[in-house]
């Protein structure tokens, strides 16, 4: 990072961070704190269920997802529009009409007091892991390619998030988030279009997807009906649904945010605007993978796209495996760009492709053989390294062809998403743990002044235990995918007791507690004994709770809810 | 702070109508169709460029 880079990262930084305190100074009361004043417009609620779920790890790994497995991650958010349409018919009108602090409340209403916070402990878990790989996971990426020391980055986002959290509350997590989604998008347009001026000049857009298709990275819907593939259409609608369902509908880190609405119409208007804005935005995001794949099409890539990882292997007696195995990846490099600038030129003569497709295809399967033993060659020389460099491949780019500038606020892009992300689950936790915790069991009858010290003193110790997780996360192997697999493992039982609580009227809160218990048991040794892909995790546990609360609910004679909703 | 579940609503009125469509249903199908309609397009560029 050179001087330009560093002012355009700290002032945009800076910027954010002292508008979001400055704004929110005035937050005086619980209420105010808790939901925001209850008084935002649609289009911020919309960009804030956006920044929320956008996490730096999505601006890291999403290009890097497209450079090696093409464009079908994008059928993961398919869930996102139905999820959005059914939220907004049911359950946000029933969270509009209780005026609950927290999605959980609303189960003791319709339970009891044992099954509502059994939920608010599972989300406390899950979010409270995910807060603290949401910090860590830019962090150990950006450390490693800076050379700066993991546990100071760990320590400068989590700091930045927790002053002006702690601060402003809901109402500082929404406003800054309004401007973080400008940052992010405008940095991601800006790169998109830098990277698209460095392909050849000749090369149209066209052009660019067709040697992607070349390539086999094109296919971005597959109807396949394969239960081990991860991302396929009907892992999309179904398994992501559920998913969704649960992350938006269940998760207080989004509740929050759409609670925060001026009226019910204004918190339907935004997740209406998410479910309208979100496929086409990862689209786009894994299109800005596209283009760097085919970027290296025409300029050699690293053979191994985690440098750090590579000088240690040079430090090794593998470092002469190494030399050949790099060798042997640029005469590959050298004979694939042979063949695509044939099927360029085959496609600007209107000449049939065929043989110059199966010339691409055969030199790419030929250095990704070389990549996979490069991969193999890291497990080889240290053991219990991670040998995936796909989470490397944009930042790689950006540092080694971006223009001072660019590198600082694709940089701010990625600190904009870790301190969105992770500021929603911080004040999701804190509020979490005073209204279904602390309030409710602990101190009920406290005056509002106490409670808003306590959100706060709360929202700092989830602060310091999401820092204090990062810095012991290289514990744990592949960080990315755990994200997304703690999620999967907790929100289907969670979902489930929703759905009964909506649905299934007669089912009581003692069968459903001890439904979500076993189903929750269920997921877990599901997800540790099979092969079955995450998506389907949440189908699993939702599907069980449902199906067991009902089997429950009739052996226990139990039946009537205790209040309407 | 609120006492738990009031059972007074917020500010304004649940029953409102969306602001750039006649209905809520209309504006959830507007929604579904768009996604419909991305989806084909993907599905077209998978054909286009398999």
């Amino acid at each position: 990072m050179r001087p330009i880079d560093w002012l355009v990262l700290a002032g945009t930084l800076f910027l954010i961070v002292a508008y979001g305190v400055w704004k929110t100074r005035g937050v005086k009361s619980a209420e105010a704190y808790l939901r925001g004043g209850s008084d935002m417009k649609w289009f911020t609620i919309g960009l804030s269920v956006m920044a929320t779920q956008a996490s730096a790890i999505t601006f890291l790994s999403t290009p890097g997802q497209a450079y090696e497995d093409g464009m079908g991650f994008v059928q993961f958010y398919f869930g996102v529009p139905l999820a959005m349409v059914i939220l907004s018919a049911t359950i946000v009108p029933i969270y509009y009409r209780l005026r609950v602090y927290t999605a959980y409340e609303y189960l003791e209403g319709r339970f009891d007091q044992k099954t509502r916070q059994l939920t608010g402990f599972l989300f406390l878990i899950q979010r409270g892991l995910g807060a603290g790989l949401s910090i860590y996971a830019p962090a150990i990426i950006v450390s490693t390619v800076f050379g700066w020391p993991v546990q100071a980055t760990n320590l400068a986002i989590g700091a930045l998030v927790i002053l002006y959290t702690v601060s402003g509350g809901t109402r500082a997590v929404s406003q800054t988030q309004t401007y973080q989604m400008a940052v992010i998008l405008g940095g991601m347009v800006l790169a998109f279009v830098f990277i698209f001026h460095q392909l050849p000049e000749h090369m149209s857009f066209g052009d660019a997807l067709g040697v992607a298709g070349a390539l086999g990275k094109m296919k971005v819907v597959d109807f396949s009906p394969r239960f081990d593939t991860r991302y396929t259409f009907w892992a999309g609608l179904t398994g992501g649904l559920f998913l969704q369902l649960a992350y938006f509908g269940t998760d207080q880190s989004q509740v929050q945010r759409y609670l925060t609405g001026s009226s019910l119409g204004e918190s339907r208007l935004g997740l209406l605007m998410n479910g309208l804005v979100k496929v086409p935005m990862q689209f786009f995001i894994l299109l800005v993978g596209l283009t760097v794949l085919v970027f290296y099409q025409f300029h050699e890539p690293p053979v191994f796209f985690n440098r750090a990882e590579l000088e240690l292997v040079r430090k090794t007696p593998q470092a002469a495996e190494l030399a050949a195995l790099e060798t042997a990846h640029a005469e590959a490099f050298r004979e694939k760009r042979q063949h695509v600038e044939a099927l360029l030129a085959a496609r600007a003569e209107a000449r049939p492709e065929t043989a110059a497709r199966q010339g691409v295809t055969a030199a790419a399967a030929r250095v990704a053989a070389v990549r996979k033993d490069v991969k193999a060659l890291v497990r080889r020389a240290h053991p219990g390294h991670e040998p995936n460099d796909a989470d490397y491949i944009f930042i790689t780019f950006v540092t080694q062809h971006f223009p001072e500038g660019l590198v600082g606020l694709l940089m701010a892009v990625i600190f904009c998403a870790a301190m969105s992300s992770s500021a929603s689950a911080l004040n999701a936790l804190g509020s979490t743990t005073v209204v279904d915790f602390y309030r409710r069991s602990v101190r009920p009858a406290a005056s509002d002044a106490h409670y808003l010290r306590a959100a706060k003193l709360f929202t700092v110790l989830w602060g310091a235990l999401a820092v204090l997780f990062a810095t012991f996360a290289s514990l744990v192997d592949n960080l990315i995918q755990a994200v997304n697999i703690i999620g999967s493992i907790f929100y289907g039982p969670t979902l489930g007791v929703f759905l009964v609580g909506f649905f299934l009227k007669r089912v009581g809160g003692t069968a459903v507690f001890w439904a979500t218990v076993v189903s929750q048991g269920l997921v877990i040794v599901v997800a540790r004994v099979s092969s079955i892909g995450y998506l389907w995790y949440n189908v699993i546990g939702c599907a069980a709770v449902v199906v067991l609360g009902i089997g429950l609910s009739w052996v226990l004679g139990e039946g009537g809810r205790r209040r309407p909703a | 702070m609120a006492s738990e579940n009031p059972p007074s609503g917020p500010p304004s009125s649940i029953e409102e109508g969306p602001p750039f469509f006649r209905s809520w249903s209309g504006a959830y199908l507007f929604v579904l169709v768009n996604l419909a309609v991305v989806i084909a397009i993907f599905a077209w560029l998978s054909w286009v460029y398999r």
